[in-house]
Parts: C-alpha cells; structure tokens; sequence
C-alpha cells in the first residue's frame, strides 16, 4: 500500500496485519455509505444489506491484495458497485420466474404506471416516501451502465476522478454516459409523475 | 449548434464542465430557445429529486453480522495457519528432533541391511549332498527331525556316536538344551538369519568317518586353493575328494571363503592336490606327514583377489 494521503491508510495497514479490530472501524466508517450505494443500485433495503456484508466479508479476504493504487474507500465502492450489479441481474431474473408480485408497481392495462396527480407541487410532494419510491423505481429501470454513473454522482456525489477509478472509464465515457442516464431519468420522472 | 447539439451539452453545461466558448454558446442559445430552456430546466429538477433521495440508514445489526462473518473468516484462516506453523516454539524443535530421529534409524538400519544386499550366500548344496550320502550310509544315527535343524549333535568319541532319539532335544527348547560335556554343540544358523554373514554347517557323521578324524587329528595338514569363484568349486571339491576316496567332514562358509576338513587316505593327498590344480592355484601350508595312513586336511578356499591383500 502506498497511498499514505489515504484518511484509510493506517487503519488499512493493521488490517493487512491480520488485526480484526481495524477492520471493523472500516465497517463502522463507511457501512452507511457502501449500504446507500447498494440500496440505490438494487432498490431493495434487504438485499443491500446481504450485498455490504458479502461486499466486507470480500474485503476483508482480499485486503492483502490491496496495493493502494486508488484510496481504499474508492476499492471498497467497486466491491459493492460489482456485487449490487450481480444481485440485482439476480433479482430481475427471479422477477422474471415469478412475473406476479405483491410488491410489484400497480401498472396500468397499457402497462404504464397510475397517471400522477398534478395538484400538489413537486417539493411537497417528495417529502412522502411514496415519491422517494418512484424516484427509486426510475433510478433502478435504467440500463446498469447508466444507473451506475447517476447513483455515483448524483446520488453519493463523488467526483469524476473517483467515478472513472471506480467504474475503470475514461473521464469522457462518464460524462456522456451520466449526460444521457440523466435524459433517461427526466424521461423516467416525467412518465411518473408528469410535470416536473 | 441547432437544439439536438444544445441539449447535448446541457448536463455538461450545468456543471460548468464546458469550455469558455461553448459555455457562451450555449447560454447564447439558451437566451433565444424556450424549448432548449425548458429541457435545461427539467434536467436540473431531474438532478434536484435525484439528490433529494434521502440517505437511508442500514440496519443496526449490519457491523455485528459482518464482524461476525469475518471474524469466521480470520479464525478459519488462522486455524489453517496454526495447524501448520504454531506455536513455532513448540513445533520447529520438534520436527527438527524428528527429521534427526529418522535420519538415526535410517542410518542404523542401512548399516544393519547393507551386508545382507552385498553379500548374498547361496552356498548350500555341499551340505545337502553329504547329508544325503550319510544317511544313506547310517541309518542308526540319531537323526534330528527337520523342524530341530536349529541344533545338531556331533558326538565326538566314535562309541557315543548312536544315542536315543530321546536324547535329542525337542522343537522349541533347542537354544536351551544343555549339551552333554561328552559332545560338541555347534549352532547352526539359517542364512536369513545371519548376523555376520557366516553359514556354518555341520552334519551328523558316522562313527566310521568320527574315528578316522579321530585318528587323522594326529596327521593333519593345511592346504588353501585360491579361485576366481569360491560360489561355484565346493561341488567339484567334494566330487574330486569323493573320487579319491575321501570324506569331508566339515564344511563351512564365512565371508566368501569356504573351509573344508577332509579325511582322506595319505596316499592320495598328491592325487587331490593335482586336481585342485584344475580349479585354482593351490598353495600347500603344511607338509604332508610322513606317517602313513588317514590325514585330515583342513582346505581353505579363496578368492584369487584376496591373495593381493
């Protein structure tokens, strides 16, 4: 490991050295974090939670081979990044199997969700948990790759730099791919919830 | 830029990602288009309700259960590592007290085995011959069963050479009879068994053959027959002294060399010694006796190779 400026480095050492406690500080910094991104990605509160425990019990195997090149929490975000995907692939393959579900989104007979009501503005609106729901529902319809750059930018906030060590994508592929997860989105927002 | 192109940019543009003269093109553009406006607009609330999603906190016992899980994972690893490597205090003497243990008996049991590989002696056949021979020529001799080979009797005086079969000690209790002070005890030893290499053979002879031993211990004389192969001549010893008229009383075998005691008429011992001529190089090491008569000879047979040293 040769990231010294990394906030992680120390803690990350003594791991290395086998020392369980360190690693669960890791845990304790940033398990909000790896839980929200997996949350976002997969939509689905329990499965994110097994996704961060398979994401630190996978860290912790490997964190020997961890060089340093990136900063630890950016390593750690690829772990949960990668699994969340293959949860979620699982999660839309059983969906497939068992096409009816009490938990599914009442869809209308042309298969377009219930028509949203346009009396109260937006802003009230998203303090219910209903509307933090069909945000979550329109983040998680989008294509992996774009779901992928919107939850780490415009969700978790990370920088270009970080998205780019993270997703292993040059600077320009983000950009473009953000740009166009974004128009997906407003497009997704818009079916839901009419005007924005 | 036509509208397509504007709207492009729109996300780079909001995030002031665009260089100074494609930032003024676009807010030049802006100015002058509702509908490029408006997408603007729409992108920036789509951006706002994306990061007004609130934070969610995981569950309370999401550290324990991961704590849990890796701590399996270290007690897993480290109960490989122990089983191993520690306590290396402990173990390192020990498999170094081990490896020495074992290179100790490897080492005695090479040097015990070695001769044994080296040195095979499939000398046998002269003693079974003149076994034979004697039996048929005694049958009161007391005989041992085959089982007792361990222990033969050799009565020494010729008038004690037939004893009751009830004299002869029985199967398993051969190593501790108690030879009689009258007679000669000689051990015989299975060459499997052997600890020097050394297969002694003795037979029971006839009284007959006892006192003229008996009296050719007065007129004995050393003769030593070197061979390029002491395996293959003891056959034609045995044939030549038989021959001549002779009897061997004695064979043995020790280390490559074979000894012969022959009793054989004084007359003969020129003839005898003509014929060891055919199988080797004879060196006579004591004079012929001038009496006449029985003369034991005590014949030595060895390799021509060990004449050098």
């Amino acid at each position: 490991m040769t990231n010294d400026t990394d906030p992680d480095y120390e803690t990350v050492l003594r791991c290395q050295k086998g020392d369980v406690d360190a690693f669960e500080q890791i845990v304790v910094r940033h398990q909000k974090k790896m839980f929200n991104i997996s949350l976002r990605m997969t939509g689905d509160y329990n499965e994110a939670a097994e996704v961060v425990q398979d994401a630190f019990v996978s860290a912790y195997k490997n964190i020997k081979g961890f060089r340093g090149n990136s900063s630890f929490s950016t390593w750690l975000c690829t772990i949960v990044i990668n699994l969340s995907r293959n949860r979620l692939k699982q999660i839309k393959a059983r969906a497939r199997r068992e096409p009816y579900s009490i938990n599914d989104p009442v869809t209308a007979n042309d298969g377009e969700m219930d028509p949203p009501s346009n009396d109260v503005p937006v802003p009230d609106r998203l303090e219910s948990h209903q509307m933090q729901q069909r945000v979550q529902e329109c983040i998680k319809s989008l294509d992996d790759e774009f779901r992928d750059v919107v939850v780490l930018r415009d969700i978790q906030g990370f920088s270009y730099n970080q998205i780019c060590d993270m997703l292993m994508l040059a600077e320009g592929t983000v950009k473009s791919r953000l740009h166009r997860a974004r128009e997906s989105l407003r497009s997704c927002l818009k079916r839901q919830l009419g005007e924005l | 830029m036509d509208c397509r192109d504007i709207q492009e940019k729109l996300s780079a543009f909001m995030e002031e990602e665009l260089s100074i003269g494609e930032m003024t093109q676009v807010e030049e553009h802006l100015k002058a288009c509702p509908k490029c406006s408006l997408a603007l607009e729409d992108l920036r609330k789509t951006i706002a309700l994306t990061k007004s999603i609130e934070e969610a906190e995981p569950p309370p016992w999401l550290r324990q259960k991961v704590m849990t899980r890796v701590r399996e994972e270290a007690a897993k690893k480290k109960g490989i590592l122990q089983k191993l490597f520690y306590p290396l205090h402990i173990k390192v003497p020990l498999e170094v007290f081990a490896t020495v243990a074992i290179a100790v008996t490897a080492f005695y049991v090479f040097n015990a085995v070695e001769p044994e590989i080296t040195q095979p002696q499939p000398f046998t056949s002269p003693s079974v011959d003149i076994q034979e021979s004697e039996k048929k020529d005694i049958p009161e001799l007391a005989k041992v069963p085959a089982e007792k080979e361990l222990l033969a009797v050799v009565p020494a005086p010729a008038s004690q050479a037939s004893e009751p079969e009830d004299r002869v000690p029985a199967a398993g209790m051969a190593e501790e009879a108690v030879s009689p002070p009258e007679k000669e005890t000689v051990r015989l030893e299975e060459s499997g068994a052997a600890d020097f290499r050394m297969k002694r053979e003795m037979r029971s002879l006839a009284p007959s053959v006892m006192m003229k031993a008996a009296e050719a211990d007065k007129q004995a004389m050393g003769m030593t027959l070197f061979v390029k192969d002491t395996l293959t001549v003891s056959q034609d010893i045995e044939k030549a002294v038989r021959k001549l008229g002779g009897e061997i009383i004695r064979s043995e075998s020790v280390d490559n060399k074979l000894f012969f005691t022959v009793i054989l008429n004084s007359t003969k011992v020129k003839e005898l010694k003509e014929a060891m001529k055919f199988l080797g190089e004879v060196v006579e090491e004591t004079a012929l006796p001038s009496a006449g008569g029985d003369v034991e000879i005590r014949l030595k047979v060895m390799n021509t190779e060990l004449r050098l040293h």
